[in-house]
C-alpha cells in the first residue's frame, strides 16, 4: 500500500497544516485527508504544489509498503 | 408536455407515496370488513377462508415496506444525498419487497387466482430493474467516493 508521509516532511520543514494549505492552495480538510492517509488518489497538480512549497521530492512524500 | 421543477417533482412524489400509503390502509379496512362479514367469494368457506384472508393481509406487508422505503428514498433525495450507501440500502430493501411479493403472489396464484401470476411477474420484474438501478448506483457511490477522495 502507499502511505503518505507528509507529516514527517511537514515536522522536518516545520510547517504548519494552515500554512501548508495556505502555500498549496488546498482546503485544510482536504491536506488533513492526505495526511492521514484517508485519501483516494492524488493529482499531480496537488503534489507538484505540495513537493514545491515542502522543497521535497514525491518520493519524500509517497511510500510502499508491503501489507501485513 | 410541462415541466415541473426538482423539488416539485419530489414532492409530487412524496404526495403519490403517501396516497399509495392511504390506499394500503384503506384496503386493509376493507379486507378487514370483508373478512368480518364472511364473504365467500373472496376468503372461500370454512378454514379455508382464514388462511385466504391471511394471505391478502401478507401481500400488503411488503409494498408498505417498500413504499415507506421509498418515501425515505425520496427524502434523500430531498437533501442532496443520493449517492450514498442509505440510497443503496434503500433501493435494495425496495427490491427484495418486490421479490417477496411475487414469491407471495405466485403462492396464492396456485391456490386462489390465476391473474396473480400477472402479478407475480410484474413484482419480480420490478425487482429486478430495482436491483440494475441499484447496482447502477452502488457504481456511483464508488465513483463518487473516489472523486471525493482525490485531493
Amino acid at each position: 500500500m502507499i502511505e503518505v508521509n507528509l507529516d514527517v516532511m511537514m515536522a522536518k520543514r516545520r510547517m504548519s497544516l494552515n500554512e501548508l494549505s495556505d502555500r498549496v492552495g488546498i482546503t485544510i480538510a482536504n491536506l488533513s485527508i492526505l495526511k492521514n492517509n484517508k485519501a483516494k488518489a492524488v493529482r499531480f497538480s496537488t503534489l507538484d504544489a505540495i513537493c514545491r512549497e515542502l522543497n521535497c521530492t514525491p518520493g519524500d512524500i509517497l511510500e510502499y509498503r508491503e501489507e501485513t | 408536455m410541462p415541466k415541473i421543477s426538482k423539488n416539485a417533482s419530489v414532492t409530487l412524489s412524496l404526495v403519490c407515496c403517501g396516497i399509495g400509503f392511504l390506499g394500503l390502509i384503506a384496503i386493509a379496512v376493507m379486507l378487514t370488513v370483508l373478512v368480518v362479514r364472511g364473504d365467500t367469494f373472496l376468503f372461500g368457506e370454512g378454514t379455508a377462508r382464514k388462511w385466504m384472508a391471511l394471505r391478502y393481509f401478507l401481500l400488503l406487508i411488503p409494498v408498505g415496506v417498500a413504499n415507506g422505503f421509498l418515501v425515505k428514498l425520496l427524502l434523500l433525495v430531498r437533501n442532496h444525498l443520493v449517492f450514498t450507501d442509505k440510497a443503496v440500502s434503500c433501493l435494495r430493501t425496495i427490491s427484495w419487497c418486490c421479490f417477496i411479493e411475487a414469491a407471495l403472489c405466485l403462492i396464492t396464484a396456485r391456490v386462489f387466482f390465476p391473474a396473480h401470476y400477472a402479478a407475480a411477474f410484474v413484482a419480480g420484474f420490478l425487482g429486478l430493474v430495482l436491483r440494475v438501478v441499484k447496482n447502477v448506483i452502488e457504481e456511483a457511490v464508488a465513483l463518487k467516493a473516489e472523486n471525493d477522495f482525490t485531493i
